[in-house]
């Protein structure tokens, strides 16, 4: 255990609740404070996070189906390696690693990357039904 | 000299020289059975499966007492202390890969800058596979570097946001705290 390292940890954890509070009660657009994405505010692009804090606001507040529509791919990637990071974050603070972890294989690397890239593509193609991947405008 | 890597709790630490490894070695700060590498060895190896370290080792446990305080006569201490043998063990999780950090700092940030953290991070698990230690380690490196500057572009355009916004912030703070409250 090592008190440092929690703190950092506990912290974290904090600053990430708060966040989403104030994320679930206002949601992403009224609020000047939650910065939109740069990528897309400087090239017009999607990136592959782009629609992840409406994906979260929509998730915070139990309408899945929505967060889903907003960033599928992140939906679904975030909460996993969330639960492989807590597992290590675990460890860490322990100072002494556990004695599981979420391990995919060598090749599970690759798969993500290769999901994630072929995703940025495919969501900046602007013809149906690529645009069912694109957070749509509101 | 050559620089030495070991890995403690699961994480790599250094390089540090061989003097420093040493020292750390004798005060009991690495263990036996932590796993040390440098550069032009195969692979990740116990301490005390290094003949060069045990070599050293054997020496400084000799040399170490020869400065006394108080003058007392040196004992040499005969022969290594109890090793401990770790046979069988595999590098796998000794070079940590970063890959869930990488996929969080993506989505999170919202950057495509956590792309080549996610590349570096498969690279770790996939030259571990092949049996490269010193390019996993590489490797390992560069993926905790694209995520710290994925996670430290996303703090700083976070910041910036703060500053340039900072009245939305405190609407939204008052808004969360009382969230029934109408304005007149």
């Amino acid at each position: 255990m090592r008190a440092d390292r929690a703190l950092w940890v506990t912290l974290g954890v904090l600053a990430l609740a708060i966040a989403a509070f104030a994320l679930r009660q206002n949601g992403p657009s009224a609020s000047a404070w939650m910065p939109p994405c740069q990528f897309h505010r400087f090239t017009g692009l999607n990136c592959p996070g782009c629609g992840m804090t409406r994906a979260a606001h929509a998730a915070l507040n139990g309408d899945f189906a929505k967060a889903i529509r907003f960033n599928p791919v992140g939906m679904i990637l975030l909460p996993l390696a969330s639960l492989g990071l807590l597992l290590e974050l675990t460890g860490w603070v322990r100072g002494k690693p556990l004695p599981f972890r979420l391990y995919l294989g060598a090749k599970a690397g690759w798969g993500f990357f290769t999901i994630i890239f072929c995703f940025w593509i495919l969501r900046n193609i602007p013809v149906w039904p690529f645009t069912l991947l694109s957070p749509p405008q509101n | 000299m050559s620089e030495w890597y070991y890995a403690k709790s699961g994480s790599q630490m250094g390089p540090v020289s061989k003097e420093v490894l040493v020292s750390k070695i004798s005060s009991g700060e690495i263990y036996q059975s932590d796993r040390v590498w440098r550069e032009g060895m195969a692979d990740w190896l116990p301490v005390s499966n290094v003949p060069e370290l045990a070599a050293t080792l054997r020496a400084s446990r000799i040399v170490t007492p020869n400065t006394p305080v108080t003058g007392a006569v040196p004992v040499p201490v005969a022969g290594p202390g109890p090793l401990q043998m770790n046979t069988g063990a595999t590098p796998n999780g000794q070079i940590p890969s970063y890959l869930w950090q990488s996929i969080v700092a993506t989505f999170l940030c919202c950057l495509p800058l956590g792309i080549p953290a996610i590349i570096y991070a498969s690279k770790v698990d996939s030259l571990l596979a092949k049996g490269d230690a010193p390019g996993a380690m590489l490797a390992s490196k560069n993926a905790k570097l694209w995520c710290y500057i994925t996670v430290g572009v996303g703090l700083l355009v976070l910041v910036v946001s703060l500053i340039l916004g900072a009245s939305g912030l405190f609407a939204a703070i008052a808004a969360a705290a009382s969230p029934q409250a109408t304005p007149p």
